[in-house]
């Protein structure tokens, strides 16, 4: 008898020891319903949309003319940097934690998409991991003068940006998140 | 190599990762204990029946739209093993018809609710993630990871307490009943736990991919070890590092969790079957 319960403290013991080593980062928020995988072209939890209360969205010489990639700077979640899993798993913690995440500069790297909204294009920059399965990606909005098709990549093509993860409202679907985009570079 | 161990650390500065860890590691134990006792008991394929139900459980819970829905496919479930563990025992449909006619119908049900019923976006992803448990196990949510903590305690506190009417059970059941122990009940307690690992392992390996998690350690085991303790044993620690190496591989390459696990389990299957092979001719 003491042999079995000696058998049973040992995973006990492991239990607690691996319980004891969850200790929570500073985004906390785990207990939140999970927003699961965003089909596209919904890139949140909620479908985005222009609406009124955004500005339309456009690109000149999108981001940084002549450099590679999108400036690492002021960056708080390099997406970019994360293997596919674990660009899908932050994503999701993102999507299901929103509200800690809001105001802080997001990087990523995806494929775009668009969608005709009334006069307007939605734009989005998709994560598709292989085998096409759990696609999620996030909609974004820049500021300016930014004309579709001329200053944006073409449907599919590859695409990094850079944005503040902003709450917006619109009259038809309500809350929805999408990245202010500063940065933009398109890759293909 | 160092490049890949920094990078490993810096993935562990997540809490989700460290609950997939924790979380894994647990299923996998209480999977490869289950399947010692399967395997020798001719049950391999429940798994994958009860694996089917679930999803079909889950799939009803979604269009009803529940918060939570471990507290509707959980007892689902175990009903369900019940029936299927029952079904043995003076019925007209026998064990493995009876395992195939409830896995077919309730996927089939399942996908059905699903397309009729769909609760998001994005259906076809859902149905890989449940089905294959490509990101499962990394978007627990700390109830989850609760809830997984209290069930595996369960069912290692169960499987070890219970040990050696487990074994008599196992064995040779008949002889077990005539012997006074209370085969019907044990049978029952095992249905429960079954039931208990199927649900839990879901979140590892997706629905498709459970008769992996609890059939390869037990056959790995079996190549080189002859005794019931020494390969439970085995077969846990087998399945603890196979589940282990293969998250982790996962995390850095990219790969689907599910898919990666069960090919570790495939590859050390394959070792340890070269292991007993030269064990055996040196005994020889």
């Amino acid at each position: 008898m003491i042999k079995k319960y000696t058998y049973l403290l040992a995973p006990l013991l492991l239990v607690l020891f691996l319980a004891g080593c969850s200790a929570d980062a500073a985004a906390t928020g785990e207990d939140a319903v999970g927003a699961g995988n965003a089909g596209a072209p919904a890139a949140a939890e909620n479908t985005g949309s222009t609406g009124n209360e955004t500005t339309a969205i456009a690109g000149e010489n999108p981001g940084n003319a002549g450099s590679e990639t999108t400036s690492a700077a002021n960056v708080d979640i390099d997406l970019t940097e994360l293997s596919t899993t674990m660009m899908q798993a932050r994503f999701h913690h993102i999507l299901s934690n929103a509200e800690d995440y809001l105001g802080q500069t997001i990087r990523v790297r995806g494929q775009y998409h668009n969608m005709p909204f009334g006069d307007e294009y939605l734009h989005f920059v998709m994560i598709i991991p292989g085998d096409e399965c759990c696609r999620m990606g996030f909609e974004f909005m820049r500021a300016g003068d930014y004309v579709y098709p001329d200053d944006f990549p073409a449907q599919y093509g590859a695409l990094e940006i850079k944005g503040v993860l902003t709450r917006g409202f619109d009259g038809t679907f309500g809350n929805f998140l999408y990245l202010a985009v500063d940065d933009v570079f398109i890759i293909g | 190599m160092i490049g890949m161990l920094n990078q490993l650390s810096a993935y562990f500065q997540f809490p989700f990762v460290r609950y997939a860890m924790i979380v894994g590691v647990l299923i996998a134990m209480c999977s490869s204990l289950l399947g010692v006792t399967l395997v020798l008991k001719r049950y391999s394929f429940i798994g994958s029946g009860l694996s089917h139900v679930a999803f079909g459980a889950t799939a009803i819970a979604a269009a009803m739209n529940l918060t939570n829905n471990v507290l509707f496919v959980l007892p689902v479930t175990i009903i369900c093993a019940i029936l299927l563990l029952r079904t043995g025992q003076n019925t007209k449909i026998k064990g493995d018809a009876a395992i195939a006619m409830i896995s077919v119908g309730t996927l089939a049900i399942g996908y059905l609710i699903m397309n009729v019923f769909a609760a998001s976006a994005n259906l076809a992803g859902d149905i890989c993630t449940i089905l294959f448990g490509a990101l499962s196990i990394l978007t627990l949510t700390r109830t989850e990871v609760w809830l997984s903590l209290v069930l595996s305690l369960v069912v290692i506190a169960v499987f070890v307490l219970f040990y050696n009417k487990i074994f008599s059970v196992t064995f040779d059941e008949d002889f077990a009943a005539a012997t006074g122990n209370r085969a019907k009940l044990y049978n029952l307690i095992l249905a429960v736990i079954i039931a208990l690992v199927i649900v839990l392992a879901m979140n590892l390996v997706g629905a498709l991919l459970i008769s992996a998690l609890v059939i390869f350690p037990a056959m790995s085991a079996m190549r080189v070890f002859k005794t019931f303790k020494a390969v439970t044993v085995c077969s846990v620690i087998v399945s603890v590092a196979c589940a282990s190496l293969g998250m982790l591989a996962s995390i850095l390459a990219g790969t689907p969790v599910g898919s990666t696990v069960v090919a570790a389990n495939v590859l050390i299957f394959i070792l340890f079957c070269i292991a007993g092979l030269l064990t055996r001719r040196a005994k020889s």
